[in-house]
C-alpha cells in the first residue's frame, strides 16, 4: 500500500518516520513538501534576534528520507481527488518546486493520505503587511534571518543615539501562534540589553489578545502563593518588570512604511510610527482543491472556508459559550475514511479563545493554536491508526489526540542565554478547556503550571537539540517523546 | 505602564529583587530544571495514551 504524506512540517515529518518505522518496506511511504529543507520553527525565533544562524534551524530531507527509505517529493500538491477517475484509484495532484523541473505535474495515487500543509502565511489580510511590504516576521527561517538583518540596522541606529520604536505583535485581528510573537518580543528586549541600547528604544507589544497572557488560549489560570491567579497577572508583570508597553484587543488595518494603523476593541481607530516592526500574518489552508469522480468541485465539503480540511469535528455554527470540548476532533479522520488531516491543517471547530468584535464590526478572534507538541502527537496518532488499519485490517480509526483530553508543554524564550537567559515553561491540561470537567478554570489546577527562570532556557535548548536529532532520525530518535 | 481604574491607579505587580535574582541563581535553577523536567514527563505520559476502546 502507499501513504502519502501532503508537508514535512512537524505533523507530517513526525508521521511519516513512524508510519515507516511500523510499516514493513513493501509498503510505501511518500513525502510531498514544497520546501527542500526541514526547518524547527520554534528557534526562528533565536535567529530573528541574531542569536543563531538558519544553518542550526534547518537540515536538509532528501538524505534523511533516502536512509529511512522514505520517497521525497519537492512538490506542492494542488489537488486532491479522493474517489480517483477512470484512470485510476484515489489520486493527489503534485507540481515541482524543484530546481530545474519546477512547475512539472506528477499524479501521485494514494491508499493513504494525509494532510499536514500546514499554513499559507495570509500576509495579503491586511494592506502592507509582510516582508515584501513594510513589516517583518519570523514565520520562516528565511523571514528571521531577514529580521535580523534588519535589528541589525536598527541596533545600529540606537548605537548612535538615535531613539527607536519597536513594534512586535500580530498583524491582524484574526492571527494565531501569540506565544511566537511573546517569544520574540522578550529576545529583542533582551538582545537590546546586551547591546547595551535598551534604554534608547521604546519596545511595543500589539496584539489580537483581549489581554496579556490569553495566547490564542483563553489564558491559563495557575496556583502561586496560596492562590488561583490568571496567567494575565503574569503576563502583564513580565511587561512592566521588562519596561515593554502593549496595545491588546487590536486588529491591524494596514501597514504604510514607518506607521501601522490599527482598531482596538473599544472602537478607537489609532496609529502608532515605528522604525522596525515584526508583525505574524494570520494562518489560512493552503491552496489545495478537490474533485469527485465526474470531476465535480468538493473543494466546500472536504475544506472550511478559511482552506483548513475538515475533520471528525462538531462543525455546527454555535454562540461560544455553547461550544463543547467533545466539539473537538479526535481521530482528524475526515469524511473519506483514507485522508485525514493533522498539525494546523485541520480545520478547528471553534476559536478557544473567546472571539470578540468591535464596536464598528471589526472581528478581534485570536484563532486557536495548534502547533508544536500537539501537532506532533496527532501525526503519531493518525501514523499509529493508518498502520492499524493497513497491518490488522482495522475499519476505523484506533488512536485519537482530542486537544480537549490532550495536555501541551509550552517553553517560551524570554532572553536566549545559559548563563543569565530566561524562558518560561509552562503545563497545561487540557489544551481545550473542558468546563464540565473542571468548571472552576477549564483546566486541572494541578497539571497546569508556569514558571519563569533559567531552567526555562536550558529545557527549550534541550528540546531545540533534542528535536532536531530526533527530526533526522539519527540512532534511537524513536526514543524521544513528542 | 499605569492603569487607571475608576479613579484609583493600578499597576500590575512586580517581582521583588530576590524574585528575580531567583530566576538566575544556577543551584536552585538547577533543582528547578529537575523539577520542571518531571512536571513536564507527567504532561507527556499523560498525552501519549492515545489508543481508542474499541468499538
Amino acid at each position: 500500500m502507499r501513504v502519502v504524506i501532503l508537508g514535512a512540517g512537524v505533523s507530517g515529518h513526525t508521521a511519516a518516520l513512524l508510519l515507516r518505522r511500523k510499516l514493513p518496506a513493501s509498503h510505501e511511504v511518500v513525502v510531498v513538501s514544497p520546501n527542500r529543507l526541514w526547518n524547527w520553527i520554534p528557534s526562528n525565533i533565536w535567529v530573528g534576534v541574531g542569536a543563531m544562524r538558519p544553518e542550526q534551524v534547518t537540515f536538509e530531507l532528501k538524505p534523511v528520507y533516502d536512509r529511512m527509505r522514505i520517497r521525497f517529493l519537492q512538490a506542492k500538491g494542488t489537488e486532491i481527488h479522493p474517489e480517483g477517475d477512470a484512470e485510476s484509484g484515489p489520486f493527489v495532484l503534485v507540481e515541482s518546486t524543484a530546481e530545474g523541473n519546477a512547475g512539472q505535474t506528477e499524479r501521485l495515487t494514494y491508499d493513504y493520505l494525509i494532510n499536514a500543509t500546514g499554513p499559507r502565511l495570509d500576509f495579503g489580510a491586511t494592506p502592507g503587511l509582510g516582508p515584501e511590504n513594510n513589516s517583518l516576521s519570523v514565520c520562516s527561517y528565511q523571514h528571521a534571518a531577514a529580521t535580523s538583518r534588519q535589528l541589525d540596522a536598527a541596533i545600529e541606529r540606537l548605537k548612535r543615539g538615535e531613539r527607536q520604536t519597536l513594534l512586535v505583535g500580530m498583524g491582524h485581528g484574526t492571527c494565531t501562534c501569540q506565544g511566537a510573537a511573546f517569544e520574540y518580543l522578550f529576545n529583542l528586549d533582551f538582545a537590546l540589553r546586551r547591546q547595551g541600547v535598551r534604554h534608547l528604544a521604546r519596545l511595543v507589544f500589539l496584539t489580537n489578545e483581549a489581554g496579556l497572557g490569553d495566547f490564542g488560549v483563553g489564558g491559563m489560570f495557575l496556583k502561586a502563593g496560596g492562590y488561583v491567579i490568571p496567567s494575565q497577572t503574569f503576563a502583564e508583570s513580565l511587561f512592566e518588570e521588562r519596561g515593554i508597553e502593549w496595545i491588546t484587543g487590536a486588529h491591524v488595518h494596514r501597514v504604510d512604511p514607518g506607521r501601522v494603523e490599527y482598531e482596538t476593541l473599544d472602537g478607537n481607530r489609532d496609529e502608532l510610527a515605528f522604525d522596525f516592526a515584526m508583525l505574524l500574518p494570520p494562518f489560512k489552508g493552503v491552496l489545495l482543491k478537490a474533485f469527485s469522480h465526474d470531476g465535480s468541485d468538493l473543494t466546500g465539503e472536504l475544506f472550511a472556508p478559511s482552506g483548513f480540511m475538515k475533520v471528525d469535528a462538531d462543525y455546527t455554527a454555535k454562540n461560544f459559550d455553547e461550544w463543547e470540548a467533545s466539539d473537538w476532533p479526535e481521530t482528524y479522520q475526515t469524511r473519506y475514511p483514507n485522508i485525514f488531516a493533522i498539525g494546523i491543517a485541520f480545520a478547528p471547530p471553534h476559536a478557544i479563545s473567546r472571539p470578540r468584535k468591535t464596536p464598528n464590526g471589526t472581528p478581534v478572534a485570536p484563532a486557536p493554536p495548534r502547533t508544536g507538541m500537539p501537532s506532533a502527537i496527532m501525526g503519531r496518532t493518525v501514523a499509529q491508526s493508518i498502520a492499524d488499519m493497513i497491518l490488522r485490517g482495522a475499519e476505523r480509526p484506533t488512536h485519537g489526540a482530542s486537544m480537549a483530553k490532550l495536555g501541551a508543554a509550552c517553553v517560551a524564550s524570554t532572553g536566549m542565554s545559559p548563563i543569565n537567559g530566561t524562558a518560561a515553561s509552562l503545563t497545561m491540561f487540557p489544551i481545550v478547556p473542558d468546563h464540565r470537567t473542571y468548571p472552576e478554570t477549564g483546566r486541572s489546577l494541578i497539571y497546569t503550571t508556569g514558571e519563569l527562570g533559567l531552567a526555562g532556557h536550558w529545557i527549550k535548548h534541550l528540546l531545540h537539540v533534542a528535536f532536531l536529532y530526533k527530526a533526522k532520525a539519527l540512532p534511537f530518535w524513536w526514543m524521544i517523546p513528542e | 505602564m499605569i492603569a487607571r481604574s475608576q479613579n484609583l491607579v493600578v499597576r500590575p505587580m512586580k517581582p521583588t529583587r530576590p524574585t528575580v535574582f531567583m530566576r538566575v541563581l544556577w543551584p536552585w535553577q538547577l533543582l528547578r530544571f529537575v523539577a520542571i523536567n518531571l512536571r513536564m514527563t507527567a504532561m507527556i505520559l499523560k498525552s501519549h495514551h492515545t489508543r481508542l476502546p474499541r468499538a
